[in-house]
């Protein structure tokens, strides 16, 4: 046989044919259909044992219980916690990306020191640590030459930053701005609670109760309860604020005020109730109060200001006389910039009926033992007031601080007017403890970072809004922490060592262990079938008993309903009169600015996570561009319509943005979401929109001279 | 010519042909199994026999199933250290177990002779009324001194022995065909094992 071409062919053909009884073309067809669907950068499922680990939530202050499902060890999931008083088996969207942020792109890896070319470059703990030491000593004896501003209102950590600062010879411990700061001008000791669940009629003025404002999770809980599906509702909710936002939209009435003013129809109402007779007289000041509220808030003032008719001012107050558990919440609708004012009389409705510590009622709830020695009274330091503190020293009115420590905050993106906040911050050292590259550690000297809550042991004490006092823990649920963070607490205790400070302790553990063990000063029980509001109206609970720290570390509950001192309550007319409420006219800024608050945007100090972005409809971002919103005939005021670009200039800044057409806005409003526009963080969370923080403009509210901002005005124009 | 040329034709195209048949058949039989599969080793020896012939252990006690109902499958490293937390022996690999896995807390990396992607879904639980050993979803392993060599596939990174979908169809059918009633849950339809 000669190798020729035809008998070439006829071996190929030989080998095609053969092929064909081979399995190769199909297994290869098969196999190169399973090739295209696993490329590489597919995540692949890992299996094992599922197991839950509670915990508690610190992403913003509502404490509210999380559930954390592991698989094999490794947190996959947030989920609600039945067995928690604060949230019921619910969840927010911020805490539900809780696991996520573990992983988030923006997470500092490890220790970094600025460079001379701005950039940051890791160095070791050992490194990190010697440096703030050595930082820290140079600034020692100075009076307040270190400032720590912590963002965590309710947890230990700023007893240990607090004795720090006091042996370095400062008090410069601040907390970021709350609800909190106005309540302790009105109540010195302790805080205000708010029984919810027993209220069977629920007033706020302000307050954005189902969204922002204090315990969200349990307080749409109590809503929920009061209004069950196809039944009657047993507790009616009446919401005064100046738009339909969540709290707005479900509550059965709404009642469109300018931010600021709702104070002023507060105090209208009261002169109904005091005309009906109401009064009273457990109050001192209650002359002072009635002749003031009578003389001052007439109906026709009253609508003069707010716009709302006598007539439905009139049968508010009979709304609230018609009740029998009437709650008056007072707040701001952003929960924070809000005034003494409007505080002050929202809250002295609940005076009139008698409505103290009592179910349904206001509580006055007891601040828990500190246990650090040499930490600063909790009630001094929330009363403190950081946004005057930086305004005066970017003034020049104060001596600017040699080091700033910044924990769980973000100052240089949410406070108002970040700019003047970088002009106080400029040429002092900057430490951030931050876990996510925010604005803040963006700036900073040094990074430290701590792990995320479910990395570490912390604590939650009673967070504002909640109406009985609480405890519960943060622990890790996974083995290995991510990165290579520290618990900032462990580093104060360090640092506090290095410097010759005694802070009474050798480890964050052991301190929080203390407060576990000085919760025994107070009447408390640990939740269980029980919950703190029916223990209220009558429900027998037990005494703490066993070993509270291994139960509490476990997911456990400590709550306590007894009344910590007796307190004597007054109107405040005093503040009333001396306070006031902003001026109703401005014709440079015509416009009233509603700043909105939400967890789907994150909180304070964390950016709007790539879990919740989903969330944002088409009406909220579209591109980098952000929505803000107005109704029909304030845009058409201004010659607006749907989707056109308008800026909104204030006093010391302005922003982008493009209109939304919504009738749930009171009428000469614009309402702008705050948390857009984050300039560091990562790739998902930034360049979205544009910070509205620039936009809100701080003033003095004359009488308490507190700096007040969610009242901010701004003027809108066509871009 | 002619008679040359057909003559030459009638042999000299049936021998090509034969030879190119015959040579794609072992190509398609032999050749390709063998460049298409490469040959793993399972990282650690173990022995299946002693465990169960010399310590009287059940398959159960490591293959088990948890109190959520799902399949342990491989045993972890606290498994195996419930007795291996130190050498009981002096065998080297029970050595190399303690030394390089336990203590320094890496999971052994065994290697899954069924490994079945993420978009089935395959329950354990379901199947359990059928015996493991002999109905021909995984290599009966449990008699052996010696883990056979995995097989795995160049192209999809899949083992050999990875069941196909026909295999879990046929078996569907089939039983469920045998008892209508019984296994009335278990059809066909994509979304059975396509969640």
């Amino acid at each position: 046989m000669a190798l020729n071409r035809r008998s070439f062919l006829t071996f190929a053909a030989g080998g095609v044919a053969g092929t064909l009884f081979t399995p190769v073309i199909w297994k290869s067809i098969d196999d190169t259909a399973i090739w295209t669907q696993n490329w590489p950068w597919i995540p692949r499922l890992e299996y094992g044992a599922q197991a839950y680990a509670a915990t508690t939530c610190k992403l913003c202050p509502a404490g509210c219980g999380l559930n954390i499902r592991t698989v094999s060890g490794r947190p996959v999931a947030a989920e609600g916690r039945t067995d928690h008083p604060l949230s019921q088996g619910g969840i927010c969207p911020l805490g539900s990306a809780a696991v996520q942020l573990l992983y988030l792109p923006a997470r500092i890896k490890g220790p970094m020191q600025k460079q001379a070319d701005g950039t940051h470059q890791p160095i070791s703990w050992d490194e990190a640590e010697a440096l703030l030491k050595e930082k820290l000593a140079e600034q020692r004896g100075k009076e307040d030459a270190v400032v720590c501003v912590s963002g965590d209102e309710n947890g230990t950590i700023n007893e240990l930053f607090s004795a720090l600062l006091g042996g370095l010879g400062s008090e410069a411990c601040y907390q970021m701005p709350g609800e909190r700061q106005v309540a302790s001008r009105v109540l010195r000791q302790g805080s205000i609670g708010y029984d919810l669940e027993n209220a069977d009629f629920v007033l706020a003025f302000g307050p954005d109760l189902l969204d922002s404002w204090g315990t969200i999770v349990r307080n749409k809980k109590a809503f929920g309860a009061a209004h069950p599906i196809g039944e009657e509702a047993s507790a009616k909710y009446v919401y005064v604020g100046p738009m339909q936002n969540i709290t707005g939209g479900a509550a059965d009435q709404w009642i469109a005020v300018a931010p600021g003013m709702e104070g002023v129809l507060a105090l209208g109402i009261a002169y109904h109730l005091l005309q009906a007779g109401l009064t009273a007289p457990q109050a001192h000041d209650f002359v002072s109060y009635r002749n003031q509220v009578i003389n001052r808030y007439t109906p026709d003032f009253v609508e003069r200001l707010t716009g709302v008719t006598p007539d439905q001012v009139a049968k508010l107050a009979e709304m609230l006389r018609n009740a029998d558990r009437p709650l008056i919440v007072p707040g701001s609708s952003i929960a924070q910039g809000g005034g003494v004012f409007g505080f002050a009389a929202a809250l002295s409705l609940n005076l009139l009926f008698n409505n103290v510590n009592v179910p349904g009622g206001i509580q006055v709830l007891p601040d828990l033992p500190t246990v650090v020695p040499g930490a600063q009274d909790t009630a001094l330091i929330r009363a403190r007031d950081f946004v005057a503190y930086i305004q005066s020293v970017a003034e020049g009115r104060t001596e600017k601080p040699g080091l700033y420590m910044v924990y769980e905050a973000n100052p240089l993106f949410a406070l108002p007017q970040p700019e003047v906040t970088a002009l106080a911050f400029e040429g002092s050292y900057l430490v951030s403890f931050s876990t996510f590259y925010d604005e803040t550690a963006a700036q900073a000297d040094l990074l430290l970072p701590t792990p995320t809550f479910m990395e570490r042991f912390d604590d939650v004490q009673t967070p504002y809004g909640s109406g009985f006092a609480s405890y519960s823990l943060t622990r890790p649920v996974i083995r290995q922490p991510i990165f290579d963070t520290k618990p900032t607490g462990e580093v104060v205790l360090g640092v506090a060592k290095a410097l010759d400070i005694d802070l009474g302790f050798t480890s964050f553990d052991k301190v929080l262990e203390a407060k576990v063990s000085a919760l025994a000063e107070l009447e408390g029980f640990l939740v269980e079938s029980v919950q703190p509001w029916e223990a209220r109206t009558g429900e027998s609970v037990s005494a703490v008993s066993g070993n509270p720290w291994r139960t509490i570390s476990r997911g456990a509950v400590w709550a306590s309903i007894a009344e910590p001192f007796p307190t004597e309550m007054l109107l405040g007319s005093t503040i009333i009169s001396q306070t006031a409420p902003p001026d109703s006219e401005d014709w440079a800024f015509p416009v009233s600015l509603v700043s909105m608050d939400s967890r789907t945007y994150g909180s304070r100090h964390i950016a709007i996570p790539p879990f919740c972005l989903p969330l944002l409809h088409e009406q909220e971002i579209q591109g980098d561009v952000f929505y803000v919103w107005m109704n029909s005939a304030t845009a058409r005021s201004y010659g607006l319509q749907a989707e056109d670009k308008v800026q909104l200039t204030g006093p010391s800044g302005s922003c982008l943005a493009r209109v939304r057409i919504f009738e749930g806005v009171g009428r000469n409003m614009v309402a702008a979401p705050l948390g857009f526009g984050h300039t560091a963080w990562d790739k998902f969370s930034r360049n979205k929109g544009d910070n509205i923080y620039k936009v809100l403009t701080v003033r003095r509210e004359p009488g308490s001279n507190l700096a007040v901002w969610a009242d901010s005005r701004v003027r809108i124009a066509k871009a | 010519m002619e008679e040359k040329k057909g003559g030459s034709s009638a042999g000299g195209v049936f021998l090509p042909f034969l030879l190119g048949f015959v040579a794609a058949l072992a190509f398609g039989w032999w050749g390709v199994p063998h460049l298409l599969y490469s040959k793993k080793t399972q990282p650690l020896l173990f022995t299946h026999q002693n465990h169960i012939e010399l310590y009287g252990m059940q398959c159960e006690d490591c293959h088990f199933f948890r109190r959520d109902g799902s399949f342990s499958g491989l045993p972890d490293n606290a498994k195996c250290a419930e007795c291996h937390s130190f050498p009981l022996g002096d065998h080297p690999e029970e050595i190399r177990f303690v030394e390089e896995f336990y203590e320094k807390g890496v999971e052994v990396p065994w290697l899954v002779y069924q490994y079945q992607p993420d978009n089935v879904f395959f329950s354990h639980a379901a199947h359990q009324e059928f015996d493991c050993t002999t109905a021909g979803c995984h290599p009966d392993v449990g008699s052996s001194n010696e883990m056979p060599p995995l097989f795995q596939n160049r192209i999809t990174g899949y083992s050999r022995d990875t069941m196909k979908m026909k295999t879990c169809e046929r078996c569907h059918a089939e039983v469920a065909a045998k008892e209508p009633e019984r296994f009335f849950g278990a059809p066909n339809a994509c979304q059975i094992c396509h969640k």
